[in-house]
């Protein structure tokens, strides 16, 4: 029966996203449907990240609206939809920067994030390379409203090669997907809830395992941040150049940052739209102490 | 006889949920959406953005209107923030910490002003009954 079912479904839907038809895989999702077509059309998204499990939804910055459900139910969805969470349905109509409530919807929440944010760009090593710049700089206002006290937090350690700064945490929850996923003993997650939620570690203990460097590659800001390259340089000083190890247990596909002759770090190879693949922290380690 | 029905109470007011709260002239509506704006700033979960910032926003800007520090500019940022967390949210606690607020600004906006205008007042005496000299106007629901 179930067979049959397959037989009659059809191979791919065709999804219009922005009045571009694409054809997807069915149970992909709108954001993937429109990474397909690329360019403008693409959602910005600060929390979903394809290679991580249950990512995605916490952001709202890829909310869609979908004009249309699908080809046999036509009546368009109520709400915006986060596009990285919905999946498409055949002939579906999708509206991203055609729609003047997806934008307005957007901005908004482009200040909440931004809310309380400490916006200390010129002292965060993230900076020209941060996705919340990007996305404030492409979707936000000029300005903001909010008159009152930030939210603040102390600086902490969290292992050998992470620095974490919560102030600058948009808590979008990546970091500890890859704790959940990637590492063994995880020791890293969330505290509270609401606005005083924060991102920590099992009674301030450290983060010592192989692919701890993979939580400071996901963090779309400067929340955690990179101990070994802390202050030393701008990142748009430094030249990126591909390399590889090998390496038994990871991908070794990683991107030296170059002053000169100088290797000032170590990271991931990232995709188009800032995502890597994983990799360990011999990797990173190797390469660098083969720099010195 | 005909029993109450949920359609009796659909005044485009949302002070809880399929149930209602009975205030009278010796109460203040600034200060009963300032409790609960800070109910659903304590309740909200910290998942995703709109709700997690926008609830904790507008209790600030309710309790800042509350103790006569408000300005009129206030009063629209508050619809602008109930209408930006309305819909965007995961779960609907975010749609739940905004109508309340949409609710208090779209039947007893003049109070809010009261509230401004008066800031020694309002840390004195409330707006009161004779603040509504008309009979209070309750609008048929629409879909907006």
């Amino acid at each position: 029966m179930a067979e049959e079912v397959k037989k009659e479904a059809p191979a791919n839907f065709k999804v219009t996203i922005d009045n571009i038809t694409v054809e997807v895989a069915p149970g992909t999702t709108i954001l993937n449907a429109a990474r397909q077509i690329g360019g403008d059309v693409t959602p910005p998204a600060m929390c979903y990240y394809s290679k991580l499990e249950g990512s995605g939804g916490k952001c709202r910055t890829c909310l869609v609206e979908v004009a249309q459900g699908s080809e046999k139910d036509p009546r368009p969805m109520p709400k915006l939809m986060a596009s990285c969470r919905t999946t498409v349905m055949d002939g579906m109509v999708v509206k991203n920067i055609t729609s003047e409530r997806v934008q307005d919807a957007r901005a908004g929440v482009v200040e909440f994030l931004l809310l309380n944010h400490p916006l200390d760009c010129p002292i965060c090593d993230q900076a020209g390379e941060c996705h919340l710049q990007d996305l404030g700089y492409d979707h936000g206002k000029e300005g903001t409203r909010y008159e009152f006290k930030r939210r603040t937090f102390e600086k902490e350690d969290i292992g050998p090669y992470i620095q974490l700064h919560m102030t600058r945490c948009i808590l979008c929850y990546r970091c500890t997907y890859v704790a959940d996923q990637l590492t063994d003993k995880r020791v890293h997650g969330i505290l509270d809830r609401g606005d005083h939620a924060e991102i920590s570690t099992y009674i301030s203990k450290a983060i010592d395992n192989d692919f701890s460097g993979n939580m400071i590659d996901v963090c779309p800001v400067g929340a955690l941040t990179d101990k070994t390259f802390r202050f030393k340089n701008r990142v748009w000083f430094t030249k990126p150049v591909d390399a590889h190890r090998d390496c038994p247990t990871c991908c070794g596909k990683v991107t030296l940052w170059n002053r000169g002759d100088e290797v000032l770090r170590v990271t991931a190879r990232k995709d188009e739209w800032g995502e890597v693949q994983s990799y360990d922290d011999k990797a990173r380690l190797d390469l660098q102490y083969l720099s010195f | 006889m005909k029993a109450l029905q949920m359609e009796d109470f659909a005044t485009g007011s949302m002070m809880g949920s399929g149930g209602f709260i009975v205030l009278d002239d010796t109460q203040c509506v600034v200060k009963h959406t300032y409790t609960l704006a800070r109910f659903y700033r304590h309740e909200s979960c910290g998942q995703c953005s709109p709700c997690r910032e926008g609830t904790g926003w507008m209790e600030k800007i309710l309790l800042k209107i509350d103790s006569g520090k408000g300005v009129m500019s206030d009063i629209d940022l508050l619809w602008d923030i109930q209408r930006k967390i309305e819909g965007n949210t995961i779960c609907p606690l975010g749609d739940a910490a905004a109508w309340p607020v949409a609710a208090a600004i779209r039947h007893f906006r003049d109070e809010f002003e009261w509230h401004i205008n008066n800031p020694e007042d309002c840390l004195r005496k409330n707006y009161g009954l004779a603040g509504y000299a008309d009979e209070i106007h309750v609008p048929v629901l629409s879909n907006e």
